[in-house]
């Protein structure tokens, strides 16, 4: 049963949030617990659970940790989407010109393995993503998609772009 | 990540972003991300539609798909500023501008999300002018939502001089089409942005035809009436 208290604090922080449905929700579901944990050691010291959370709120501020929340996280749920779209694009372009033959055929792949270039892409499919964004699930997306787009041309050697 | 959160504003919470141009809230940072973004989309977007011919041509195309965008932005936002100015309107040049950046950042970012298609009918057709039509429907699409957005943000971004609002709009109506000519122009003067495969690469060709014309013939190739050369 949501403390109706506790909603109004969230409802005051959400105001200040414009950020994906399920960013916003895990971070307004962090909050809640920190807000139920003050009133739950409020309430065992004997004091009255909304001014414990009235409280709360005013150290916390709310206004400015909403203000906060949204600079720190504004921009994640478009860069997921620009990733999306444009990192397999951006490593399917370098795959072809940097690591197959000028004709775009796959023909003699097993030199491809020996290329420095091929390694280098692949290392950048890797750790560009990492370490520009700094998190593994677009790095492991990346990695996979450059993986899956080699063995792709690799086996199919009449591919040709 | 800021570059991107004023996507995601523009995206998301269009009113407020158009509410802050209209009262001059950090439009240096805001046109900054906006032209960084574009940039890079647009240069992504390009690289694909020139990947079709050459490394060269994908180098190319990605260095003058943004020159494309924001040639047409230097020659045309004169026209809108003076024309509002002349009907009322209070805004300055560089709100102006940042309006006109909200358009072309809105088709980038739908150029953008195109790009997965387009490299798709890449890999998986090899006929010239199906492709290229299909990018000219594909810039039609994005471009239309660019201007749509525009229009809504020079609704609100206008609103504080309701005196002229109505010349102002038939203004904004009649510089959109103005802005799709000189567009389309400028593209057909800075092609090939896919390069047919018949020819080799050039940085330019050379002038003469239109936009216009070369589509038709597009157009009838593809249906068997003519063939392009």
């Amino acid at each position: 049963m949501p403390d109706p208290d506790i909603e109004q604090l969230l409802a005051r922080i959400q105001a200040h949030l414009s950020l994906d449905r399920e960013i916003e929700h895990d971070l307004l579901e962090e909050i809640r617990s920190h807000l139920e944990d003050a009133a739950a050691a409020a309430q065992a010291q004997g004091s009255d659970k909304t001014a414990a959370l009235a409280e709360t709120a005013a150290h916390f501020g709310l206004e400015e940790a909403g203000a906060e929340l949204q600079g720190v996280h504004a921009g994640w749920g478009t860069a997921d989407a620009v990733i999306a779209a444009g990192l397999p694009v951006l490593c399917a372009l370098a795959l072809r010109w940097l690591v197959f033959t000028p004709n775009g055929t796959a023909l003699g792949w097993q030199q491809v393995l020996v290329r420095p270039a091929f390694w280098v892409v692949a290392l950048a499919a890797l750790l560009v993503p990492l370490l520009k964004f700094e998190r593994w699930r677009y790095a492991l997306v990346s990695w996979g998609f450059f993986w899956m787009m080699t063995i792709v041309f690799a086996l199919g050697s009449a591919v040709r772009w | 990540m800021k570059d991107l959160s004023v996507i995601e504003t523009i995206l998301r919470n269009r009113y407020h972003f158009f509410v802050e141009i209209r009262e001059g809230i950090g439009l240096p940072e805001k046109m900054r991300a906006m032209l960084i973004s574009s940039i890079a989309f647009l240069a992504l977007y390009g690289a694909v539609m020139g990947s079709t011919h050459s490394l060269w041509q994908a180098l190319s195309s990605a260095v003058k798909l943004p020159v494309l965008f924001l040639a047409t932005l230097i020659v045309c936002s004169p026209t809108l500023y003076f024309f509002n100015v002349l009907f009322g309107s209070n805004q300055s040049l560089t709100q102006n501008i940042a309006l006109i950046l909200t358009a072309i950042t809105v088709t980038a970012v739908l150029l953008l999300s195109f790009a997965p298609i387009s490299m798709f009918f890449l890999l998986t057709t090899s006929h010239y002018q199906f492709f290229k039509l299909l990018n000219v429907a594909i810039f039609a699409v994005a471009g239309g939502a660019g201007v749509l957005f525009l229009s809504q943000g020079m609704r609100v971004v206008s609103a504080s001089g309701v005196e002229g609002a109505g010349a102002r709009h038939m203004v904004l109506r009649l510089w959109i089409l103005v802005y799709a000519f000189v567009g389309s122009q400028v593209a057909w003067t800075l092609r090939p942005f896919i390069g047919a495969p018949s020819m080799r690469f050039e940085l330019f060709r050379q002038l003469g035809g239109n936009f216009y014309t070369n589509i038709i013939a597009s157009i009838g190739e593809i249906l068997g009436f003519v063939v392009v050369r």
